[in-house]
């Protein structure tokens, strides 16, 4: 089990950087994304190119356990949930690694009982940590925390790998539903890692700025949407 | 009739993922609440949920979520005609159209 504990800024930059190898990230200043939200953007992250790449996975678990260790405790979780389907192998890895047993929520219901949204075993009061690759506006964790507070679990705290960190509303959000987010990295890490690295043109870095800075208005100017609903 | 509603929504919510989402919902109160057109609200919610279900949390760019929407639009403008004109044969000229059409796949390559 992993047992050092490298500072915040370490993991973020670090895993910034893995991302970027192998080509996970995303920038399209001329052509933009557009989020399930609506919201145009220049950049857009594929996290679940990970599983594909051992040695960076291997990383990842290590990473998300000190997080969870230095950020929350040792003895904290009694099992791990991942959200179906991203979300899955990364809880995998990580309950492999804190030895704790393993359920993955699904997005919709199926059949009945107050689990149908479950798949794996419930206990009662059992604390348990959601997983998931990434999340933009937290919608899908407060989804997935319920289905398992539902089931008759503690659901306080979630994990990401990769957090976008552009709408002030999806921390206050998930502190309202009584939920701690976890993550090792940002779109603000990435960006970064880019200035400092020299990858992308002068021009693009500019717009994926001025995107993390004012999402909402460079989306509306890019033929998006203006607001967002968690 | 609900589907200028169903336009509506689509459009105000971001014409993506999660503005589909609530199509299906409102599609769903549509076919509750509008019996007599209920099969044509059904074959929109057929499509909004192929929309979710084969775009994900795939890269779509504006470009394809702006064809994706107007295609929505006519099938559903071809059901509102249809429906306003009372003609059975067209009602079901247009639902058999767009059943069809909803088997497409979604197009990428934008």
């Amino acid at each position: 089990m992993s047992s050092d504990f490298p500072n915040r800024q370490v993991i973020a930059e670090t895993t910034a950087k893995m991302l970027i190898e192998i080509d996970a990230v995303h920038f399209s200043v001329d052509r933009p994304f557009t989020f399930t939200s609506g919201i145009a953007s220049p950049v857009y992250i594929d996290c679940r190119k990970i599983i594909s790449h051992p040695r960076i996975r291997e990383m990842i678990t290590s990473f998300s356990v000190s997080t969870l260790q230095r950020e929350v405790g040792f003895e904290q979780f009694d099992a791990v949930a991942g959200g179906e389907t991203a979300g899955i192998p990364f809880a995998a890895w990580i309950a492999a690694e804190l030895g704790l047993p393993m359920q993955y929520v699904r997005k919709k219901p199926k059949g009945f009982g107050r689990d149908a949204q479950i798949e794996g075993t419930v206990k009662d009061n059992q604390r348990v940590l959601l997983v998931e690759d990434l999340t933009t506006d937290g919608g899908s964790k407060i989804n997935f925390c319920n289905a398992l507070r539902k089931a008759g679990a503690k659901a306080d705290h979630t994990i990401v790998v990769f957090y976008y960190d552009i709408f002030q509303q999806t921390r206050e959000k998930l502190t309202a539903d009584g939920i701690t987010l976890h993550s090792l990295a940002t779109w603000w890490d990435v960006l970064t890692v880019c200035k400092a690295e020299n990858h992308f043109d002068i021009h693009t870095l500019g717009q994926v700025e001025a995107f993390l800075n004012a999402p909402l208005e460079w989306s509306g100017k890019n033929g998006g949407a203006t607001s967002i609903s968690i | 009739m609900m589907f200028d509603q169903i336009r509506d929504m689509l459009d105000r919510k971001g014409k993506s993922g999660i503005a589909y989402a609530k199509v299906v919902t409102l599609a769903e109160t549509a076919i509750k609440e509008d019996g007599d057109r209920a099969a044509g609200y059904l074959v929109l919610k057929v499509i909004a949920e192929r929309f979710i279900e084969s775009t994900g949390r795939l890269p779509l760019t504006v470009t394809q979520v702006e064809n994706a929407f107007d295609n929505f639009v006519s099938h559903l403008s071809a059901l509102e005609h249809a429906y306003l004109t009372q003609d059975p044969s067209l009602v079901s000229k247009a639902l058999n159209n767009v059943s069809v059409a909803s088997l497409e796949p979604f197009d990428v390559s934008a």
